[in-house]
């Protein structure tokens, strides 16, 4: 179920207006968010209910035992091996059997392990890479003693298919959500406020800044041209930087919202990424909740900057590299991975040579372009297409320059920007010191978002 | 808030301007064109030049109920033709219009991509668009350049007709060589199948034999474009039509261009593709021996 569907909207009035009447007692409100968001994610395909909770079932009884210090190696490997093995049988099988062919066919040997993959691994359930990683979050702080384990099945259960995370992120922890949940107060007028407003945010960023975009970048990589235009790749790019942005950051904002509506606060998850003064900031600034998870789970596991220099960049390598196939099992993830890598390497052997004003803006804008590069990777269908994108971006092909500036996605990527900058400003926040131009202000935007939306787009991020 | 919400909603929804095509009812009019499920004494098959080129309403005139199931970058092949067939009236007149055209057998057409991407809408989806998008339409949504260009007086218009499969379009201003450039380049980059002809020709024979009355039309439009067609294909289509009708099958005969305004040198004018439907009942009375002979 998308938040931006019409079944949402059904779904979500009817969650709110029953919520009051269940929400007091303790087993009906767990009860209630679980039972919606097996609605909600079954609305999808309900067979994957039960991927989410078994592998959720295995992960609480693994914490039962790692809480009580028994076998805790063991019951934590038993967790990482369900929530990553799932992982690879629905979403990695054909990218490694695929990629073992190619490897024998290299060495003149014949094999078909593509074509072995049982048809039901070759469907990716949405959100699996979000739910595994909140589960596993969750044995692992169980398994460092940073985290107390849920009370009982369905408080685990509840926290993570929690609806507003759970196919899209942020990628939220235990420790963080389950207090909140066990709150029973009914928030207060100016709370709701508050996260009415946040939700039409977010979904202003994503229906009419992200959708209006994408319908250029989409044009664009359906038949991808190397000889479109050298600008209109460029414009294309950019158009993508921030369609990516807005779409993403446009879910995580109404997944905040409606949060906040439930009396939970969820953690940002962007902020002002393309602002960032370097390659390391960006990283402390985009999907901050994906981050933050390779960050302690992978970087520090493996000893992060604690055993040498070189020790820390081969790690950093591996976290940036594992964080790219996060994303997608296919080669263009991976390079993209590689890439941002690379800079962070490069930035961290020049620490001492961006500090200068003139130098770390230079350095800021450098960041920018460079990420916007590396997008390319992020959004081509395959290295072909990937080589063909670089090779329009940087060969001369003629455009006219009216062509562009008279799309529809120019005057949105003007006023993406603009808004951006607003945003950036907090002149958004100092709005609530005038209420009635604020009320104007959130009505409006429900207005523009009905009548400037773009065509209706699935959210970038449930495809991995 | 809640008082400001409707106020900004009437308000917008009246300044700006009725977009002279609406994208949720572009939606329904896919939607209805896969999910309908009356039957019709004949239907066109075809790609965007049918479905923008009949105006089928017109057929009723004769008594005669008639659907346009077009669809962009269409092939007539076996699939479409099948779900074409499943709207003829077993009792009725079973005359299935199909049309052709060098775009037909290219590469990127006999996918027919569009056909099956509005198949391939989830039933939930499918109820969506063709039940509520018709009743929400006030709610369309605006692209900012499309509003622009209104008002500078460029605007592409295209009105669905939900009920017929029919799509009434044109361009201002008009502009007939604007699609000869994407043709030729498709016509450059991709290769005229064959193959796809031939199972085309037997489809056609068999569709003969099993009692419907098939005929086929090539669809009129810029004389530039039709040269373009032949000296790219080698005059396929030219053949192809001679081959089939010396076989019996009805193949409408050859329009004069100059007749026709086509608004981008491939498809009609709103007012040329009610000609061109006139054209075509003319065609069917004249054509008498098949209503007579169905008449019996």
């Amino acid at each position: 179920m998308l938040f931006n569907s019409i079944p949402f909207l059904v779904f979500i009035v009817v969650f709110f207006a029953i919520k009051p009447l269940v929400w007091k007692r303790d087993s009906s409100r767990w009860w209630w968010i679980l039972l919606m968001s097996c609605l909600f994610y079954g609305w999808w395909d309900w067979r994957f209910l039960f991927l989410l909770l078994g592998t959720g079932t295995v992960d609480y009884f693994c914490g039962k035992f790692l809480h009580k210090d028994y076998y805790k190696k063991f019951f934590l490997w038993l967790s990482i091996v369900s929530n990553i093995g799932s992982l690879i049988i629905f979403k990695y099988s054909l990218f490694l059997a695929e990629s073992l062919d190619a490897i024998f066919l290299y060495f003149g040997l014949s094999s078909h392990f593509s074509q072995s993959i049982p048809a039901f691994s070759l469907v990716l359930p949405v959100g699996i890479s979000f739910y595994t990683f909140n589960s596993l979050s969750y044995t692992i702080d169980l398994y460092r003693n940073k985290a107390k384990p849920a009370d009982s099945w369905l408080h685990f259960m509840a926290f993570i298919s929690f609806f507003p995370h759970l196919v899209a992120g942020p990628i939220i922890r235990a420790r963080d959500i389950l207090s909140q949940l066990k709150r029973h107060e009914i928030i207060n007028s100016l709370e709701l406020y508050n996260g009415i407003k946040t939700c039409i945010y977010g979904l202003f960023q994503k229906m009419v800044l992200a959708d209006n975009l994408a319908v250029y970048v989409n044009n664009c990589f359906d038949r991808v041209d190397a000889s479109m235009g050298t600008l209109s790749w460029w414009f294309c790019m950019l158009a993508f930087s921030f369609q990516i942005y807005f779409d993403f950051n446009g879910y995580s904002t109404i997944a905040r919202g409606i949060a906040k509506i439930c009396g939970i606060h969820f953690k940002l998850n962007f902020n002002h990424p393309y602002l960032a003064s370097g390659f390391s900031d960006f990283w402390k600034r985009w999907h901050i909740s994906l981050s933050s998870f390779f960050r302690d789970y992978v970087y520090i596991s493996m000893g992060g900057s604690r055993k040498g220099k070189l020790r820390a960049e081969y790690n950093r390598w591996i976290t940036m590299l594992l964080s790219g196939l996060w994303h997608g099992a296919n080669y263009t993830f991976l390079l993209w991975g590689a890439a941002h890598a690379l800079m962070l390497s490069i930035e961290n052997a020049l620490k001492g040579l961006i500090k200068g004003l003139l130098t770390a803006r230079l350095w800021r804008l450098f960041t920018f372009i460079v990420v916007v590069l590396t997008w390319v990777l992020f959004r081509s269908e395959s290295l072909t297409d990937a080589i063909n994108v670089y090779t329009g971006l940087f060969s001369w092909h003629n455009t006219p320059v009216k062509e562009i500036v008279l799309t529809n996605a120019f005057i949105w990527l003007i006023l993406a920007a603009a808004i951006e900058w607003i945003d950036w400003r907090s002149y958004l926040s100092k709005l609530s010191k005038f209420p009635v131009i604020e009320a104007a202000f959130f009505a409006l935007l429900i207005a523009i978002t009905i009548y400037f939306r773009g065509p209706e787009q699935q959210f970038i991020y449930f495809q991995f | 808030m809640l008082v400001f919400v409707p106020i900004w909603i009437v308000l917008l929804g009246f300044l700006l301007p009725r977009l002279p095509s609406s994208p949720m009812l572009r939606e329904a009019f896919w939607a209805v064109k896969v999910n309908d499920t009356k039957l019709y004494d004949i239907v066109f098959v075809g790609d965007s030049r049918i479905y923008r080129g009949v105006d089928t309403k017109f057929l009723s005139q004769m008594n005669m109920s008639a659907f346009n199931f077009g669809f962009s970058s269409a092939s007539p092949d076996s699939l479409l033709i099948t779900h074409a067939l499943k709207k003829l009236n077993p009792k009725g007149l079973k005359i299935i219009v199909i049309g052709v055209s060098a775009n037909s057998f290219m590469t990127s057409s006999i996918n027919n991509t569009h056909f099956k991407s509005v198949q391939a809408w989830s039933n939930k989806d499918k109820w969506i668009k063709t039940n509520i998008y018709p009743k929400l339409n006030f709610f369309d949504h605006h692209a900012l350049s499309d509003i622009y260009k209104f008002y500078k007086g460029e605007a592409y218009y295209e009105n669905y007709d939900l009920m017929t499969g029919y799509a009434a379009s044109d361009r201002y201003p008009f502009d007939s060589s604007s699609a000869l450039s994407p043709y030729k380049q498709q016509f450059e980059n991709e290769s005229y199948s064959y193959s796809a002809e031939t199972a085309f020709k037997s489809k056609v024979l068999q569709l003969k034999s099993l009692g419907y009355e098939p005929i086929l039309v090539r669809m009129p439009c810029a004389q530039s474009m039709i040269n373009l067609e032949d000296s790219a294909t080698n005059n396929s289509v030219k053949k192809l039509l001679t081959s089939i009708s010396n076989q019996g099958v009805l193949v409408m005969p050859t329009f004069n261009s100059s007749d026709f305004l086509s608004y981008d040198g491939s498809h009609l004018s709103s007012q040329s593709a009610r000609h061109f439907t006139e054209l075509f009942m003319q065609y069917l009375k004249d054509s008498t021996s098949i209503l007579d002979e169905r008449n019996k």
